[in-house]
């Protein structure tokens, strides 16, 4: 009966890889830079956001709700209403930023967030120009 | 439904109809407080998760589990049965019929037990909000202790949701599985009424604290 | 059925660490041998082809890349292919190329996944660790050409959505150059180990007179010996272009199956190697399509197939004269598989055996009951 000598020997080369580098993204420390293009969580610009609702027409899981805001943003605003994103419905396809007619409907790269509160998750896009920006 | 009306709080970011993350404290015994408190930070070093695709989700759950983004830097480790486990992943939307799987196995964990659920589908439908066949809003039928927003949420977005379920199991909040022991005839309604009118006693052994659920 | 009088039944159920998803198949056992298997799918029926049909075209592009999970990409070329051949749009070369590179990548990352599968249900826990890592560099790049690590939504009728990023064409060569060296190490420690030879050698063998008749696809197909593809038999984008082998093995077994995917990889590298050298530098990305209540479907239906990582993969689509589809039918691979297959190979084999049959044929739940 023959003895398969390469295939008994073959696999011990895995212990080769005790001295090399561990490949782990050790992640609260270490954080990989997500890139700029990810699609994330959304943000508007409101000075020239105009209130067409486009964003709210092409979606198609009802996930986007036009509201009044406390005040006045841009004055070209007919509607006077401003989108607001319901992330239970959301599903980040974008197609809601490729219609918006002045594209301040933007998707930022962060995109991670946990709550203990499934009612939590309505969310209001940030009040940015461009990607990557922050107000604070 | 979600109010048009004027002056909705205007800060971006996320909010809703309630405060977030209410903390309370549990309200088991602090008789012996230290005890208590080296048992739970204990607790909170190994989770222990069952192994159970359920949906969409589990096509990141190898890369969290295996070599690249190393859950067991953290003491979650993935086991055959629900008998040894603590934690259900829930990754995604539910059917009718993977549901009631999923509450006898859920109601089959021993005791703490919790839930979370990544994505959009549990919180309120997702992209199946017009589907038959799935479950709307998953908090109705089993408490959900940790939500992970995204389709489908990175492995640094898992990672976030259990350091977050860690800290709370620190320090002592009240967890789903009380909640569900406290209001188990609201839940229990919520899936007879959507499983089609029968659903199984609850699998308690508290007999004498509980009555079976009502049913025997 | 007097074989059933002593047995014991047992539910190789949908919470089990040995299956391919959320399925279950209920055995009937004497001793450890199976003596009858059943099939119970159903856990996952979301109803996408009434979902379809409540959209718009250009909504429900983002729905169709989530009826199979581990491969998305097929599903959306699919669907951008039959849209442009109901309403007459042409492509161009630079978004063909780009197409074809996007599904050699994904075939690539998706038999990575297999091979972690496979190696987990024999107990040899060491591959999954290495390969869903190295799977992982190829989501690092579709992160950086589409957007999303999982769900692309990148196929576009019309052609694909974003262009290349600078620099991305130098990067897939260096990771293809690192994969090279990679099936090397899998060689020694898993294809040529000689515990999976004698775990996977004469199980499982699909029988070569039943496989056109019952119409199996993919590599269950191509290790009984028939030679059929179909980017050769039916080309589309640009295969009539490249230049590529089909791999064949005559045994049907386990490990047939396992080195005609491990042949398909070295393939798909040189596939993509030469769509390297060949991409146009300029072209129009996306024909621009009218808004999208206003892109109407003529009245005609179309019938497409891809090859996706476990077989064929087929569309019938037909519009009727408005903005939305009236209706989409979808053919995967994995329904065949799962109930005649697996329920006559299952028959007078060991329960050690089922995990591991599952994972070579390729059975995936949310593409049998989508």
């Amino acid at each position: 009966m023959a003895i398969d000598i390469k295939g008994v020997l073959s696999p011990l080369s895995a212990i080769g890889t005790l001295f090399e580098h561990p490949r782990t993204l050790t992640y609260p420390e270490v954080t990989k830079d997500i890139l700029v293009g990810y699609r994330g969580f959304h943000i508007n610009n409101l000075e020239t956001c105009i209130g067409c609702a486009s964003c709210e027409e092409v979606c198609m899981n009802d996930a986007i709700d036009m509201i009044h805001p406390d005040k006045e943003y841009n004055p070209k605003n007919t509607s006077g209403c401003i989108p607001r994103i319901d992330y239970g419905r959301c599903c980040w396809c974008s197609l809601c930023t490729d219609v918006c007619p002045p594209s301040s409907l933007k998707l930022d790269n962060i995109c991670i967030h946990a709550d203990c509160d499934p009612d939590n998750f309505l969310y209001m896009p940030k009040n940015i120009k461009n990607i990557g920006e922050d107000v604070s | 439904m979600f109010g048009l009306d004027k002056g909705d709080k205007m800060e971006s970011g996320f909010y809703g109809s309630s405060l977030k993350c209410k903390f309370e404290e549990s309200g088991l015994a602090n008789t012996h407080a230290i005890m208590e408190k080296a048992v739970r930070w204990f607790e909170s070093r190994s989770i222990f998760v069952v192994a159970y695709g359920t949906g969409c989700g589990a096509i990141e759950m190898p890369p969290t589990f295996t070599s690249r983004y190393d859950a067991e830097r953290m003491g979650v480790v993935g086991v055959a049965t629900p008998r040894q486990a603590d934690l259900i992943i829930l990754s995604g939307y539910l059917a009718y019929k993977t549901l009631r799987r999923v509450i006898r196995t859920y109601e089959q964990m021993q005791k703490p037990r919790y839930i979370m659920s990544l994505g959009s589908c549990p919180i309120n439908g997702g992209m199946y909000w017009d589907s038959y066949n799935t479950i709307k809003k998953l908090d109705d039928y089993i408490p959900v202790d940790v939500a992970v927003t995204g389709c489908m949420p990175r492995p640094e977005a898992v990672i976030d949701g259990f350091v977050l379920l860690q800290e709370r199991i620190r320090n002592g909040e009240k967890a789903g599985w009380e909640k569900y022991d406290e209001n188990l005839k609201f839940y229990k309604d919520n899936q007879k009424r959507v499983l089609g009118g029968h659903v199984d006693p609850a699998y308690e052994t508290d007999w004498y604290n509980l009555n079976g659920g009502g049913i025997a | 059925m007097n074989d059933l009088k002593n047995t014991i039944k047992i539910f190789h159920g949908p919470q089990h660490p040995g299956i391919t998803g959320n399925m279950s198949v209920e055995l009937d056992l004497l001793g450890e041998t199976i003596k009858r298997a059943r099939v119970h799918v159903g856990y996952l029926h979301r109803g996408f082809e009434k979902l379809v049909e409540r959209r718009t075209v250009v909504q429900a592009f983002t729905i169709v890349c989530r009826i199979c999970v581990p491969e998305p990409d097929p599903n959306e070329e699919n669907f951008a292919r039959a849209v442009e051949n109901l309403a007459g749009l042409e492509i161009s070369e630079k978004a063909k190329y780009i197409r074809t590179m996007v599904l050699e990548m994904q075939r690539l990352a998706n038999l990575f996944l297999w091979m972690g599968g496979q190696a987990g249900s024999i107990g040899l826990g060491l591959i999954p660790q290495w390969s869903v890592c190295d799977r992982d560099y190829m989501l690092d790049l579709f992160e950086e050409l589409t957007g999303g690590r999982v769900y692309h939504m990148y196929a576009f009728p019309g052609g694909v959505r974003r262009d290349l990023p600078d620099g991305f064409l130098d990067k897939l060569s260096d990771l293809l150059d690192y994969y090279e060296k990679r099936i090397i190490v899998y060689n020694n420690t898993f294809f040529d180990n000689v515990i999976f030879k004698k775990r996977a050698i004469g199980v499982g063998i699909v029988n070569r007179d039943e496989v056109l008749k019952n119409a199996y696809v993919g590599q269950t197909m191509r290790a009984c010996g028939i030679k059929k593809d179909v980017r050769k038999d039916m080309p589309y984008l640009m295969y009539d272009k490249l230049d590529f082998d089909i791999p064949i093995q005559q045994d049907g077994d386990v490990y047939a199956r396992a080195l005609v995917r491990r042949d398909e990889m070295i393939q798909s590298i040189r596939i993509l190697r030469q769509i390297i050298e060949q991409m146009p530098e300029e072209g129009d990305i996306l024909q621009k399509i009218q808004k999208h209540r206003k892109f109407k479907l003529p009245a005609d239906d179309t019938y497409v197939q891809t090859e996706s990582a476990r077989g064929a993969m087929s569309y019938y689509m037909a519009g009727d004269g408005s903005e939305k589809i009236r209706r989409m039918q979808v053919r995967g691979p994995s329904l065949v598989h799962a109930y005649t297959l697996l329920e006559k190979l299952l028959v007078d084999s060991e329960l050690a055996d089922v995990a591991m049959t599952m994972n070579s044929l390729g059975i995936c739940p949310p593409e049998i009951e989508r």
